[in-house]
């Protein structure tokens, strides 16, 4: 804890925050062009003229009447923190649905200003805004800001600096219209003699009409029944529910203030990527595009992946080598230490070659604002496995790594599909299962098994959404903002990338290093063949496979890769050409089989963990090794009966 | 008539929305609401509707299809 002022900045999903942030402070912000990417709270200390001062980076919020996870987020923060100033970030093209918000932090009651950023955009599309009289209207300073090339954000920290000394800026009460602000007027007497301070007991009363869910213990029992009463007397008035009846003023006292500060004029000519944006989303074009897109990704990610597996391989194999005298003089040693070498070798040769184009790739995807699209494009597809668009983005995710697609849920703000599509993610192919398949099916099977495997695969994804959410409640439905298109920045994609990459090996690394050195034990104190005896009624009894392949799956828990080399080990032979000797074509596409859909890798296992809680873990574990099961049975009996 | 019904292109006034609570606090939220003014964007026999704010034009939104069936309409 410090005791250094703390000035926050809050705003609507794409309003730039996150930009700001980055331009005020050295730390990065996770910066997307993809509402919701800032999910967790960034905080950093910077020293403006001498003066420190704590910057905070809130997720985007549309209203302080939470429908969003990342809303609540930032509600509880600005409930729970002592708060000293409140950066409202506002995207001028914007201005009225922005301002909507910036009403709602009025009433809340902490000093504030604006900072209007965007200013060049809302130029672009003709909209000339008067920032002097929208301070006048509002009774906050307003500062025009183009945060992304830095323009005014040198007045706005010379105001955070001055603030201390000369903040006699007094906010205006924004009064709605006269049958609702009796009912306000009234409840802000009654909680006035409860409670005084901030949050104000006017944001209070208004939140008492809207949902009286949020407000404090004592607030609510105190006020609940004249509450309810209100409540009623304004839907009768209405018809409709209070916090529409709320909302809908505030959209059009914000609308109103925006008309009065905004001069319209002739939009300059339209952008060359509004036009490139008319194509992606456009109905024939825009799938074409799509289609080609996920070709390039994931080509790029395969392509770069095997060239920074090719470099690393090398160096990492020599390390290997030089502790293989200890295998006779020290074994247990040896057997620990390489645990401990395979775990190393895991991350950085065969995990981090993939997860680091992947991620840099799907940072520059989210820059570019194409993830709401291609939610947007598939939104038709996803809501035939009872899930919409929003669920397409992790799974795309998957595809490369789980652990990212799982982080990637946190943007699904729907409880239902954000857990339906956790559960899904594991059964799809990550780059290691992938790898998997590939080396297998190109030894002994051919592509056409490849590609037999794969539509199988995403047959078990869509079977499973449709049945989970078969016994779900319907989801809303797609509701997504499609934000401008934008050129990356190479140097926020890189430093993104690092970001994550650093998240990724902070997490995992101990854990697979730590699995690994316990797999070294398992091999070192022959505990594989009672492993094998325990596995015996799954691998031989339903799929028909040698026992010793029963131990391949503890290690295919640590790493998915880890079966193609313990594969050959349990089975006493040197290369993978070589287990055709040992087991049919047909038991091998059924351990392709069932090792894909089994049960999500050990890091996975951790992340559900930690995002979605021990229940959705137990869940996903138990049906996963179900549907593996009886996937694998189910191609048991097909190569039986044909 | 609903909003998937309407052509795209004109000005459309919404007239109600007769979607879930939660999905009506959300198209609140994101700046929908009854008397608005919005502008249709694509045909969307099937898929989901693109639309914007008449006079937001920087801001499209993407509504599910069945959703926007919920939302009713008028040309202006």
């Amino acid at each position: 804890m410090n005791n250094h002022p703390k000035f926050v900045l809050i705003g609507q999903p794409n309003s730039g925050k996150s930009t700001l942030f980055n331009v005020l402070s050295d730390k990065k912000a996770n910066t997307s062009n993809y509402p919701g990417t800032t999910i967790n709270i960034s905080e950093t200390q910077v020293n403006i003229y001498g003066e420190v001062l704590t910057i905070v980076d809130l997720p985007g919020v549309y209203s302080l009447n939470p429908t969003y996870k990342s809303e609540e987020i930032t509600y509880d923060y600005l409930i729970n923190n002592n708060v000293d100033l409140i950066i409202n970030v506002v995207d001028a093209s914007l201005l009225a649905r922005g301002l909507e918000l910036s009403i709602e932090l009025i009433e809340f009651g902490l000093p504030m200003v604006i900072a209007l950023n965007m200013i060049d955009e809302a130029e672009n599309h003709g909209i000339i805004i008067d920032e002097k009289k929208l301070e006048q209207k509002l009774g906050v300073p307003v500062i025009p800001i183009v945060s992304i090339h830095g323009k005014g954000v040198k007045d706005l920290i010379e105001f955070c600096r001055d603030f201390f000394n000369k903040n006699d800026y007094k906010s205006k009460k924004l009064e709605y219209t006269h049958h609702l602000e009796v009912f306000i007027e009234e409840l802000t007497r009654k909680i006035e003699k409860l409670e005084k301070g901030v949050p104000s007991s006017r944001f209070y009363a208004i939140k008492a009409i809207e949902n009286n869910s949020l407000l404090p213990k004592h607030i609510y029992s105190s006020i609940v029944d004249l509450s309810r009463e209100m409540s009623k007397e304004n839907s009768q008035m209405h018809r409709l529910e209070p916090f529409e009846t709320v909302s809908y003023e505030r959209h059009h006292l914000a609308m109103k203030l925006s008309e009065e500060v905004s001069t319209y004029t002739e939009r300059k000519k339209r952008h060359w990527l509004e036009k490139v944006d008319d194509v992606l989303l456009s109905p024939i074009l825009g799938y074409f595009t799509l289609f080609f897109f996920f070709l390039l990704y994931f080509l790029t990610i395969f392509i770069v992946g095997n060239f920074i597996s090719s470099l690393i391989e090398p160096p990492l194999t020599y390390i290997g080598s030089t502790f293989d005298s200890l295998k006779n003089t020290r074994p247990f040693l040896w057997y620990t230490l390489n645990g401990a070498y395979r775990g190393v070798y895991g991350i950085l040769g065969i995990v981090l070659p993939y997860f680091f184009p992947l991620i840099f790739l799907t940072s520059i995807f989210e820059d570019t604002g194409y993830l709401s699209r291609v939610a947007f494009l598939l939104d038709s597809l996803m809501h035939k496995i009872g899930l919409h668009g929003k669920s397409v983005v992790p799974f795309i995710l998957g595809f490369g790594c789980s652990v990212p697609a799982m982080y990637a849920t946190r943007t699904i703000e729907n409880k239902r599909d954000r857990m339906v599509t956790g559960l899904l993610i594991p059964f799809i192919p990550c780059s290691a299962r992938i790898t998997v398949i590939f080396v297998f099916t190109a030894a002994f099977t051919g592509p056409f098994w490849a590609f037999i495997i794969f539509v199988f695969v995403l047959f078990v994804i869509a079977i499973n959404g449709k049945l989970l959410t078969r016994f779900l409640s319907q989801p809303i439905g797609l509701i997504i903002e499609i934000p401008r298109l934008k050129l990356p920045t190479v140097s926020n994609s890189f430093s993104k990338t690092w970001m994550r990459l650093r998240e990724f090996l902070k997490e995992a690394f101990i854990f697979l290093l730590l699995g690994s050195i316990i797999l070294g034990w398992i091999e070192y104190f022959d505990i594989v063949k009672y492993v094998d005896l325990i596995f015996a009624p799954l691998v031989n009894g339903i799929m028909g496979l040698p026992d010793q392949l029963g131990s391949t799956l503890i290690f295919g828990f640590f790493r998915k890769e880890l079966i193609l080399v313990m594969m050959t080990q349990s089975l006493g032979v040197n290369t993978i050409t070589e287990l055709g000797s040992m087991i049919s074509i047909s038991q091998i596409v059924i351990f392709i089989i069932f090792v894909t859909l089994y049960f999500p890798c050990f890091t996975t296992f951790v992340v559900i963990l930690k995002e979605f809680g021990w229940k959705v873990v137990a869940l996903s574990s138990i049906l996963s090794i179900f549907v593996a099961t009886l996937s694998a049975f189910l191609f048991r009996l097909l190569f039986l009966i044909f | 008539m609903s909003l998937t019904e309407a052509y795209p292109e004109k000005k459309l006034r919404i007239v109600e929305i007769r979607s879930g609570r939660e999905a009506r606090r959300k198209l609140n939220a994101m700046g929908l609401h009854i008397d608005d003014f919005i502008i249709k964007l694509n045909s969307s026999k099937n898929g989901p509707v693109l639309l914007k704010n008449a006079f937001q034009d920087s801001q499209i939104l993407a509504i599910g299809h069945n959703l926007a069936q919920k939302i009713f309409v008028e040309y202006e």
